[in-house]
This record gives C-alpha cells, sequence and structure tokens, in this order.
C-alpha cells in the first residue's frame, strides 16, 4: 500500500517534471536538460512508461537543438516506441516531427519527408493545430534543402496560415525566418531582410534566445550583401551577445566567420583573419570538420589576396584545407580549393603545377555537375513521391467522405425499409382484420340460421305458457287442483326450455363476438367434436346463404376418445370454419361442373368431419370429393394471397393465416389430395396442450 | 289423424305436444317425431300407411327435408301421403324444388301454430 502510494507521487513528480521540461523547450534549453535528465532516470527507475516516453522526447528535442543528432536519435527512437505502446498519437507525432530534423541534419532528405508527412497525418487526425503548423515548417525547410524553393515556400505559407488561427507568434516566427532564408538564397536582399526583421521581434519578445540569435546572425548578413557594412557589425555583435549567454558555440562561430567575410568585403584583410581565425577554433572545438575546411579554404583566399603568390602561409591553408576536405570527401569543397590552388600555380608561373590543378578542378566540376544534376533529379524524384503520398492522404480521406455519403445513404434506406415494414406490418394486420370481416359474413348467414331456431322455441314457450297460466287459473277455479298442478308442471318445464334456448342464442352471439375480435384469445380447455359441429352448421348455413342452390350432405365422424384441448377456441374454429368452407366450395365447384355435363344425378356432395385421437395427437379432418387440387396448385396454397377463387371471392390469406393458427398452437396442418378424387385437410394438433 | 314430424331440433316434440295438447287430448290428433330424414324413413317402412300428413324441416344433417320428400313422393309409398316442408329459408329455389318433388304445402319459420291448425282441419 505505502509502496504503492509512494510510486504514485514518484509518477505524479515526473509528470511535474515533464509538463515543465515540455514548457520552456523553446526559451530555456538548459533547465529543459536538467529537467528532462531527472524525469527520464526516475521513470527508468519505477518503470513508468508515459513518464519515460516524455521525459526521452523532451530530452531528445534538448539534443537535436544542440546539433547532438545521434543523441536525439536515440532518444526519440524510444520516445516513438514507447508512444506507440501507449498509442498516444500526439507523442507520437512530436517524435516523427523532431526525427525528420535528425534525418534532415543526416542529408537523408527523402526519409525526412516521409516522417514530416507522417507527423503532419498524425497532428491532423487528432486536430493538433500547432503540430500542423510545425511540420509545414519542417516540410518547408526540407523542400529548401532540395532547392525546391516553390515547394518550401507553399508549405511555409500553410504553416504560417494555421498558424495565424491558432494565435501563436512564438511559432510564427520559425516559417517567416525560412521565407527570408529562401529570398536570402535567391539573392533578395531587401525582401529577406524584412521577413528576418520580423522573426527576430517575436522571438526577442518571447525570450526564444537560440532563435533570435540566429535572426540577429542573418539580418547582419543581409547587410552585409548590401554592402551597409555598419548597420551589419552592430547585428553581428548584438548575435554574438546573445549566443555568449546561452553557451550556442555553433551559432558563435557562425558569426564570427560572417564578421570576417565583412572585413573581408572591406578589404580589412587583418580583422578578416583575426575573426576567421577565432571561428576556425570554435568549429575545431565542436568537431564541425567541414566548417573547419570552409575557413581553411577562406583563409587561403585572404592570404592570397594580402601577399599574393609569395605566401607559404596560404599554401599550408589551402592543403591542410585540401587534406580535410578530401577525408570527408567534400567534393564541391575540394574543387573550390583546387580552383584556388590553380590560380595560385599559375600566378607564380609554375604552370605545370598550375595544369595539374585545373585538370584535378575539371574533373571535379563535372562530377559536381553530374552530381547537381542528380541531385535535381532525385529532388524531383522525392518531391513526386511526396507528392504520392499527399495525394494517397487526400485519397483516403476521399474515400472516407464517399465510405460516410455510403453509409448515410445506406442508413437512410434502412430507414426507408423499416418504414416500409412498419406499414407492411400494419398493412398485414388490417388485411388479417379484413380476411375476419369476411370469414364472418360468410358466417352471418348460418348465424342467423342458428339464432332463429333457439329464438323461435323462447316465442314458442312464451306463448304457450300465457296459455296455460289461463288454463291453469280455470282448473283452479273449478277446483281441480291436480289438473292445476300438472299444467304447472308443464309450465315449469316450458321456463326451462326458454333458459336453455335463450343461453344457446346467447353462446351463438358470444361466438360471433369472438370471432371478430382482434388480437389473442385466451386458450382454454375445448372440447374439440363441440367446437367442429358449431362450426360445421355454421358453415353450411352460411354457404346455404348465399348459394341457394347449394345443397350438399355432411357427416361427422367424431372420436368419442378425443380429449379436451387447451386452445384459442375461436382461432382453431376459425381453422375449422375455413377448411370447411373450402371444402364446400370445392363440392359446389365440381356439382356446377357436373350439371354443366348432365351427370348431376350420379354425384353427390359429401363433406365430412372426423376428429381422432392418434399418437398423442389430435387429427381433425376435412375431407370433400370435390375435383381435388392439381399438383402445380398443391405447393402453393398455404402461401399468402394464393387464392384459385375468382377475384374479389377470396382473401387467398385463409390457408395461409390457417397454417400460422395451428402452427402457433404447437400443431400442423397437412393437405391430401387426388386430382379429380377430392381432398382432405388434416389439422394435427397435440393432445396435451400447455 | 297420425302426423309425423321430421325435424332435427328435437323440442320440437315438446312444442308440439303443448300447442296440440287438446287435439292430443281429445285423440283427435296422433303425433309421431323422427330426428332425420333417415329416421323418418325407417319409421314410415315399420308404420305402414299410419301417417297420412308428413310435417319436415328442409335444413338437416345427412338427409335433408327435399331428400327425404322426393324418397316419400318418388319411391316408397302408395298411395302418398301428405308432405309440408317447413324451412327456415323462405326463398324461391327451395320453394320451387318442394313443389317440383311434389310437395303439398311450404310454410316458413317461425311456425304460426293458428295458421296450421287451420290448413290441418281442411286434410281431415
Amino acid at each position: 500500500m505505502n509502496e504503492n502510494q509512494d510510486i504514485a507521487k514518484i509518477q505524479e513528480k515526473i509528470d511535474d517534471l515533464n509538463e515543465e521540461a515540455w514548457r520552456v523547450r523553446l526559451t530555456d534549453s538548459e533547465q529543459t536538460f536538467k529537467l528532462a535528465e531527472e524525469s527520464v532516470r526516475l521513470s527508468r527507475e519505477i518503470g513508468y512508461t508515459k513518464g519515460l516516453a516524455n521525459g526521452c522526447l523532451s530530452l531528445g528535442f534538448a539534443q537535436l537543438r544542440i546539433s547532438k543528432n545521434k543523441e536525439a536519435l536515440a532518444l526519440l527512437t524510444e520516445s516513438l516506441s514507447l508512444f506507440e505502446k501507449l498509442n498516444e498519437i500526439k507523442g507520437q507525432a512530436d517524435c516523427y516531427e523532431y526525427l525528420a530534423s535528425i534525418r534532415r541534419n543526416f542529408g537523408e532528405l527523402e526519409l525526412s519527408l516521409s516522417l514530416s508527412f507522417k507527423a503532419l497525418t498524425f497532428a491532423r487526425q487528432i486536430g493538433y493545430m500547432e503540430k500542423q503548423a510545425g511540420n509545414n515548417y519542417q516540410l518547408g525547410v526540407t523542400y529548401k534543402r532540395l532547392g525546391n524553393f516553390e515547394k518550401a515556400l507553399e508549405h511555409l505559407y500553410e504553416s504560417l496560415e494555421i498558424i495565424k488561427d491558432i494565435d501563436n507568434e512564438l511559432y510564427r516566427s520559425y516559417p517567416t525566418n525560412m521565407i527570408g532564408t529562401i529570398h536570402l538564397e535567391n539573392e533578395e536582399y531587401e525582401k529577406a531582410l524584412g521577413y528576418f526583421k520580423e522573426g527576430q521581434l517575436i522571438r526577442h519578445k518571447f525570450n526564444d534566445k537560440w532563435g533570435e540569435a540566429g535572426s540577429l546572425d542573418n539580418i547582419g548578413y543581409c547587410y552585409l550583401k548590401l554592402k551597409r557594412f555598419d548597420e551589419a557589425i552592430q547585428y553581428f555583435d548584438k548575435s554574438l551577445a546573445v549566443n555568449q549567454s546561452i553557451n550556442d558555440t555553433r551559432g558563435h562561430s557562425n558569426v564570427l566567420l560572417h564578421l570576417a567575410e565583412l572585413y573581408y568585403e572591406k578589404g580589412d584583410e587583418q580583422n578578416a583573419i583575426e575573426y576567421a581565425g577565432q571561428s576556425l577554433e570554435l568549429r575545431k572545438s565542436i568537431g564541425d570538420i567541414r566548417g573547419v575546411a570552409e575557413i581553411l579554404l577562406f583563409l587561403g583566399e585572404v592570404e592570397t589576396r594580402i601577399s599574393g603568390n609569395d605566401n607559404e602561409k596560404t599554401l599550408a591553408n589551402f592543403y591542410e584545407g585540401l587534406k580535410i576536405a578530401e577525408e570527408i570527401n567534400a567534393i564541391d569543397l575540394i574543387s573550390r580549393i583546387r580552383k584556388q590552388l590553380y590560380q595560385y600555380y599559375k600566378d607564380k608561373g609554375d604552370f605545370q603545377e598550375a595544369l595539374k590543378q585545373f585538370e584535378s578542378y575539371n574533373e571535379l566540376e563535372k562530377v559536381l555537375n553530374k552530381n547537381a544534376l542528380t541531385q535535381k533529379i532525385v529532388s524531383l524524384e522525392i518531391t513526386n513521391k511526396a507528392e504520392e503520398a499527399k495525394r494517397e492522404m487526400m485519397a483516403t480521406q476521399l474515400k472516407n467522405e464517399e465510405l460516410n455519403k455510403l453509409n448515410k445513404e445506406i442508413n437512410e434506406q434502412k430507414t426507408k425499409i423499416e418504414e416500409t415494414l412498419t406499414q407492411l406490418k400494419a398493412t398485414q394486420s388490417q388485411l388479417i382484420q379484413s380476411e375476419k370481416m369476411a370469414s364472418l359474413g360468410e358466417l352471418t348467414a348460418g348465424i342467423a340460421h342458428e339464432i332463429q331456431n333457439p329464438l323461435n322455441f323462447v316465442n314458442n314457450f312464451s306463448d304457450l305458457s300465457n296459455e296455460l297460466i289461463q288454463e291453469m287459473k280455470q282448473e283452479l277455479q273449478k277446483g281441480n287442483t291436480g289438473e292445476a298442478i300438472a299444467i304447472a308442471d308443464d309450465l315449469g318445464q316450458n321456463l326451462e326450455k326458454i333458459l336453455h334456448h335463450g343461453k344457446r342464442a346467447d353462446g351463438i352471439i358470444k361466438g360471433m363476438l369472438q370471432h371478430s375480435r382482434s388480437g389473442s384469445g385466451q386458450r382454454e380447455p375445448t372440447d374439440i367434436n363441440v367446437l367442429c359441429d358449431e362450426y360445421l352448421k355454421l358453415a353450411y348455413h352460411g354457404f346455404r346463404a348465399k348459394d341457394k342452390s347449394f345443397n350438399a350432405k355432411f357427416e361427422t365422424a367424431f372420436g368419442e376418445n378425443v380429449p379436451k384441448l387447451n386452445l384459442v377456441p375461436q382461432e382453431i374454429g376459425r381453422v375449422v370454419l375455413n377448411l370447411i368452407n373450402n371444402a364446400f366450395y370445392a363440392v359446389n365447384e365440381r356439382q356446377k361442373a357436373e350439371r354443366l355435363t348432365q351427370n348431376a344425378e350420379g354425384y353427390e356432395p359429401t363433406v365430412i368431419v372426423s376428429t381422432k385421437k392418434e399418437d398423442g395427437k389430435v387429427i381433425i379432418s376435412v375431407k370433400d370429393n370435390g375435383n381435388g387440387i392439381p399438383a402445380s396448385v398443391k405447393e402453393k396454397v398455404f402461401q399468402p394471397f394464393f387464392t384459385t377463387k375468382p377475384t374479389g371471392e377470396g382473401t387467398g390469406l385463409g390457408l395461409s393465416l390457417s397454417y400460422d393458427i395451428v402452427k402457433a398452437h404447437g400443431g400442423e396442418l397437412k393437405v391430401e389430395t387426388k386430382e379429380g378424387g377430392g381432398t382432405v385437410f388434416f389439422i394435427l394438433l397435440p393432445a396435451h396442450q400447455h | 289423424m297420425k302426423i309425423l314430424v321430421v325435424d332435427d331440433e328435437k323440442d320440437v316434440r315438446l312444442l308440439f305436444e303443448q300447442r296440440f295438447r287438446k287435439e292430443i287430448r281429445n285423440g283427435d290428433m296422433v303425433f309421431a317425431f323422427a330426428y332425420s330424414g333417415e329416421e323418418a324413413l325407417s319409421f314410415m317402412k315399420d308404420h305402414k300407411h299410419e301417417a297420412v300428413l308428413i310435417l319436415s324441416d328442409i335444413n338437416m344433417p345427412g338427409m335433408n327435408g327435399l331428400e327425404l320428400l322426393r324418397h316419400i313422393k318418388e319411391k316408397h309409398h302408395e298411395p302418398p301421403p301428405t308432405v309440408m316442408m317447413i324451412t327456415a329459408y323462405g326463398d324461391a329455389e327451395n320453394y320451387n324444388t318442394a313443389m317440383r318433388l311434389g310437395a303439398d304445402d311450404f310454410l316458413t319459420k317461425p311456425l304460426d301454430f293458428s295458421t296450421l291448425k287451420e290448413k290441418l282441419k281442411t286434410i281431415s
């Protein structure tokens, strides 16, 4: 518990260190080093991945800033892999940006560009505006190195555009300064000066000393090129002062060399040598070999101007520079030195040596030109590749947009289909209801007939009872008590009959109401034989009422051992009714056909409804001796909306609904038929309904 | 006078026995009952020439009243008894069929017993 608390505390401390190191990274390199080193040390000690990732990032950045590229590469590579593990996009974007700078410093421009594009993609992904600006800046720098000023400016302007939105002035100074550098290389000094000065003001305001020193140096150099030497010196001095305060050796040596160039331009060779010498020492101290060779070449040129071709020092400088240049294979430097040597020997009159130097120089120039050409081609290729990567990025974005659109369309379609489905369901339930009403219509005549009989009894027995009461009174007046009692018995019997037939009519009405009711009824123990008998009568009378010429024999064969089943009586009743109606329809059709062939006498339309219990099932069968169902039709009879009846006579839903009802009761609906030989429908219900 | 009433409604018996209780008591009329066409035919076979009047419902399961009528008029009985058809369906089709098959009268439900009594008086 305590240990955990301790670790949590240390982690908190590491987070604080990292936050502060990151905050001051542009304004206080020394502090950044101190904080980040402490954070990395602690993170390693307690194995704190997030802390280590951020610590390595800050420390890597600090190393990069003082040109310790190898150290920075190791730290940032570690940081990147940690951020990948943590799946932290922001950290990865930072690492890719700085790794791109390192690769550029190594001269691996193509790799640098691809890393910058990666960083840019991540930054866009999370809407990290500062990083988007930063990476566009880096791309600008790299393209400038490739000599593609057009592309460079494009990215730098984009960087400025983004910075305008995020309102970070210090960031603005970097692309601004870089645009100045491009103008400087194009020898547009006035233009360059404007950008440099703008950058310098911003950096000064935000105490970015490293940057400010660079800006001051750049301004001085512009004045130098414009031959406004006093102003140039002023700015170089300022730059030196800042450089010294932050111990930036490389920057310091740059300014000193620029001062040397300035004095050389002014014709003050002594000062030129003096400053070049100081710069040389600094460059030696930081191991900047190429820089050293460059100064040696410069010094050689200065010496030549001082003492012509009679100076051992000149030659020594040239050869020392040459040695270094050959060591690092800096062809451009070798070539420039060879050219100076050719000049030297020619002036001295040593034509043989001069010729040798010239030939060497000439060869090198050829290589250089070829190199330059190759460089240009490579640059073009890299640019193309970078463009391709960008296009791919755009294509991915477009694809995503297309996918989104497609998804939206699919969703709209889905909604539409769902609406249609809802409408269909509503229509279906309306159809089911209308099918119920249609079968109710078929029933009505049958029901009217069925009610007529009990009503007749009710009326007759009431009427008779009135007469009997009159008679009873007469007998009582006569004193015939025995006769009166006999009449009273009859009266009692009549009242029972009235009650019985009243209830019978009541039952019929209730059944009719249940039949037409929508929604599911309740399951109840039901006598299948009674149910079949009722519906057979209803169906027969209904059919008779519709078609008066219709006459059919109907028979029942009810099994005595058929148990009561727990089911929804009006639903199974509908199935039975439907099957019987179909059977009557079938025999009627056949009879009509037989009449046409005057064969009617030989045909006796018959419908038989039977029930039995068999193998744990109750089977209700409805048999007719109609025309049977053709094989082509047999398979379709249970399909919704399938009907062989003329339009308007059937909904085509009867058997389909029957099928569903039987299925809902855990049973089966089957058909056996012989074309020309009649049809039997079977309802198979489990004998034990739950 | 012996009258055979054919109807699948069994309470018809009680109804007729009460409606014609005076006639029955006086011995003017004797009633027999059959609850289907088939039953009526077998009664007539067993009691030849007893029933002079047959009152039959038309709509019955199995053999219906019209078939019974055809049997009586065409095949079995000589001289044929008077047959009156009773039905809830007072439609022309039924009426015509009944008349074609030789029905002597055609009555519709609900029965008007005073009219029926008048008709019976003219027959006897």
